[in-house]
C-alpha cells in the first residue's frame, strides 16, 4: 500500500513537470548512486534509491565522476567511477527509477595497474555516442550506444602525439556536433578537434589557446556555440573566447577570485552555473550578447559546503541543483537567473564527507512520459509522449495493464476511452496486487436522532401499556 | 604515421603505479606543522587531509603530478603552494618547507 501511494504521488508529478536528478554519493556505506525528485516545494529521494553502484573505497578522495542521461537511442543513464575504472549502465524507467542494464558494469582496465582515470564523461549532442576522457591514459575512449543500451567501443583516441601528455580533463562539443574542445590538466591549454559527423570519431587535434593559472579544469560552450569558457586552478577568473570555427579569440576574463580551484561550469540557455572548491559560494552568471558574463542578481550565494562540485539545471531552466561536500542545494530560478532556495534545501548528509557527482544533465519532461489524464470528449485515443522505445504500464482504477512501448518517435496512441471519473497513472511496473478496501460503515445517531428514537420507544411503550389495561 | 612513432619513441608515456606517498610539512626551523589542512589536487580529483603530530599526511596515488593548497582549520582561505610537485617513481617521501606567515589564519 505504501508503495502504491508513492507510485501515485510520482504519477501525479508526471501529469505536471517532473525532474529527476541522479548523483553519485560517497557518504557512509553503501556508497551508491541515488536519484532525487524535485517538485516546486520539496525534494526527496526516490523509493528504491540508491541503486547498485560501487563507488571508490576511499571516502575522503573526491574523484571526478559523472552521470550522463541519454534519450537516444533510449532512456539510459551512464555513471562512471575510478580505480578500478568502470562504466555503469541503467535503463531509466518512467517513474524516474533505474534498472541495471545487462552486461554492466563495463570494466575498462584489463590490468589493475593500468588505470584510465575517467574524469569526464559526455554525450555527443546529436549522435548516440559517448566519450570518456581518460586522464591517466592520455586518451579519449569513444563508445556507440546501441539500441539495448550496451556500449560498443568505437576507438580509443590517443594523445601521445604531443611532447607532454595533455591529461584530458573537460570536453565540450559545438551544438552542431562537428567540433570538440578539450581542456587539459597537464599542458594547461585548450585543444580543438574535428568530429566525424557519421561516426563521432575525433580527428585533427590541435592546440588553440594557452590559459593562465596552473592546471586546466572545466570547459563549456554557450548554447549557440559562439563562445567558449574554461577554468583552471588558480586562474582567479573564468576565461572566455569567441569561437570562429575551431579558432578561439580571447574575451575579457570574468573574475572569480574566491575560487582557487574552480572545477565546474555548466551552461544551459543563457545561464552559466559556477562553483568550485574551498569557496563556499555558488552562483549563476548570465551570458551576454557579446559573450561577456555578469552575475545574476543575488549571485553568488553563500553555501555551507566548501566544495560545490557539480550542478544540474532542470530542462526548463527554472531550477538548479548544486552538489558538494555534505550538502545538496536546490534553488528555483526566475527568468533572470535569480536563485530562491527550495523548501528543505539543503539536504545535509550525516556530516560525513560527501563528494557528490550530480547529473550534469537532468532528466525529466520530456523524458518522463507525459499525457493528459483526462482526454477530451470524443477522443478515441490516449496520446502518450516520451522517450522512444520506452516500456511502461497504465494504471486505470484498480486495473493495471501493459506493458506498452512507445514507438521510435517516442509516441504511442492507445485506442482507449477513459471515463471522466477515472484518472490514469503511468507506471514502471505492475508489481502490486491492487485490492479495493471495503469500508463497512456503522450508522451512528446524532443526539437529536437519539432523543427522537428514545421518545418513539417511550410513546410505543405507553401505547402498549394503555392497550393492555382493561376498559373501565 | 611515421611522425607518430617518432614521437612515441621520443616521448614515451610515463606510467606511475599507485604508491603510498608521505608528505611532511615543516616550518623554517624544521619543526613539524601540525593540524594543517592540506588539499592535494590531482588530475582525477581532490583529496583533503590534516597533518598529524609529525606534520605528515599520506595518500595513495598514481598521479605523477600533485599540487597543494594549505589552510589552518576553520578558515576558508587556502594558500596555494606555487610549485607543482612531480612524484618520481623512486620517491615516496616528500618534505615541504613552509612559512607559517604565508598561511592565512596563522597565529604567528
Amino acid at each position: 500500500m505504501k508503495r502504491m501511494l508513492l507510485v501515485g504521488l510520482l504519477s501525479a508529478f508526471c501529469f505536471g513537470q517532473t525532474d529527476y536528478y541522479y548523483m553519485i554519493g560517497f557518504h557512509s556505506a553503501p556508497r551508491d548512486l541515488s536519484a532525487l525528485v524535485v517538485n516546486s516545494v520539496n525534494y526527496r529521494e526516490l523509493p528504491n534509491s540508491p541503486y547498485p553502484f560501487q563507488a571508490s573505497a576511499d571516502d575522503v578522495f573526491l574523484s571526478f565522476n559523472s552521470t550522463v542521461p541519454t534519450r537516444e537511442p533510449g532512456p539510459f543513464l551512464y555513471a562512471t567511477r575510478q580505480d578500478p575504472d568502470q562504466i555503469y549502465g541503467y535503463r531509466r524507467l518512467v517513474d524516474g527509477q533505474l534498472e541495471t542494464l545487462p552486461g554492466f558494469p563495463l570494466d575498462l582496465q584489463a590490468d589493475p595497474n593500468d588505470s584510465y582515470g575517467i574524469v569526464w564523461f559526455v554525450k555527443h549532442p546529436i549522435l548516440p555516442v559517448v566519450y570518456s576522457c581518460n586522464v591517466w591514459k592520455d586518451s579519449i575512449s569513444i563508445y556507440n550506444i546501441l539500441e539495448d543500451g550496451s556500449l560498443a567501443e568505437l576507438e580509443e583516441s590517443p594523445f601521445q602525439l604531443y611532447p607532454t601528455a595533455p591529461g584530458p580533463q573537460g570536453l565540450a562539443f559545438s551544438p552542431d556536433g562537428k567540433s570538440a574542445f578539450l581542456n587539459t590538466f597537464e599542458t594547461n591549454g585548450l585543444f580543438s578537434m574535428e568530429v566525424d559527423s557519421v561516426t563521432g570519431r575525433l580527428r585533427k587535434l590541435q592546440h588553440e589557446a594557452a590559459l593562465g593559472g596552473d592546471r586546466g579544469r572545466g570547459v563549456v560552450l554557450s548554447a549557440d556555440g559562439r563562445y567558449l569558457y574554461a577554468t583552471v586552478r588558480n586562474g582567479m577568473q573564468i576565461f572566455g573566447f569567441r569561437v570562429d570555427g575551431r579558432h578561439l579569440t580571447p574575451l575579457e576574463g570574468f573574475p572569480w577570485e574566491p575560487g582557487i580551484d574552480t572545477v565546474f561550469l555548466q551552461v544551459q540557455g543563457r545561464f552559466m552555473a559556477i562553483g568550485g572548491h574551498t569557496i563556499r559560494k555558488a552562483g549563476i552568471a548570465l551570458i551576454g550578447e557579446n559573450g561577456n558574463l555578469a552575475f545574476a542578481e543575488g549571485s553568488p550565494v553563500a553555501v555551507h559546503s566548501p566544495q560545490m562540485v557539480y550542478s544540474a539545471f532542470s530542462p526548463r531552466n527554472d531550477r538548479i541543483l548544486f552538489g558538494g561536500n555534505s550538502y545538496i542545494y536546490a534553488f528555483d530560478l526566475d527568468t533572470e537567473g535569480r536563485m530562491a532556495g527550495v523548501e528543505k534545501s539543503p539536504v545535509f548528509l550525516d556530516g560525513i564527507y560527501f563528494g557528490v557527482s550530480a547529473a550534469p544533465e537532468v532528466t525529466g519532461d520530456p523524458i518522463s512520459l507525459y499525457f493528459s489524464p483526462r482526454p477530451r470528449p470524443g477522443d478515441q485515443n490516449i496520446r502518450i509522449e516520451g522517450d522512444p522505445n520506452t516500456p511502461f504500464y497504465l494504471q486505470n482504477g484498480d486495473q493495471c495493464s501493459g506493458p506498452y512501448v512507445t514507438g521510435s518517435e517516442g509516441l504511442l496512441l492507445l485506442p482507449t476511452q477513459v471515463g471522466a471519473d477515472h484518472q490514469l497513472q503511468l507506471k514502471a511496473y505492475c508489481d502490486e496486487i491492487y485490492t479495493s478496501d471495503v469500508v463497512q460503515t456503522v450508522p451512528i445517531l446524532s443526539p437529536l436522532g437519539l432523543l427522537a428514537f428514545i421518545s418513539t420507544l417511550a410513546m410505543a411503550g405507553l401505547y402498549l401499556r394503555r392497550k393492555k389495561e382493561p376498559a373501565l | 604515421m611515421l611522425n607518430y612513432f617518432v614521437f612515441l619513441l621520443c616521448f614515451p608515456s610515463i606510467r606511475v603505479p599507485a604508491k603510498e606517498v608521505v608528505v611532511v610539512f615543516q616550518d623554517q626551523a624544521n619543526q613539524p606543522v601540525v593540524n594543517l589542512v592540506v588539499r592535494a589536487s590531482f588530475p582525477h580529483g581532490i583529496l583533503t587531509l590534516t597533518t598529524n603530530e609529525k606534520g605528515e599526511v599520506s595518500f595513495k596515488t598514481r598521479s605523477p603530478l600533485v599540487l597543494f593548497d594549505l589552510a589552518w582549520p576553520d578558515t576558508n582561505d587556502f594558500y596555494s603552494l606555487p610549485e607543482t610537485w612531480r612524484l618520481e617513481e623512486d620517491r615516496n617521501l616528500l618534505t615541504i618547507k613552509i612559512q607559517r606567515e604565508k598561511i592565512p589564519g596563522s597565529l604567528k
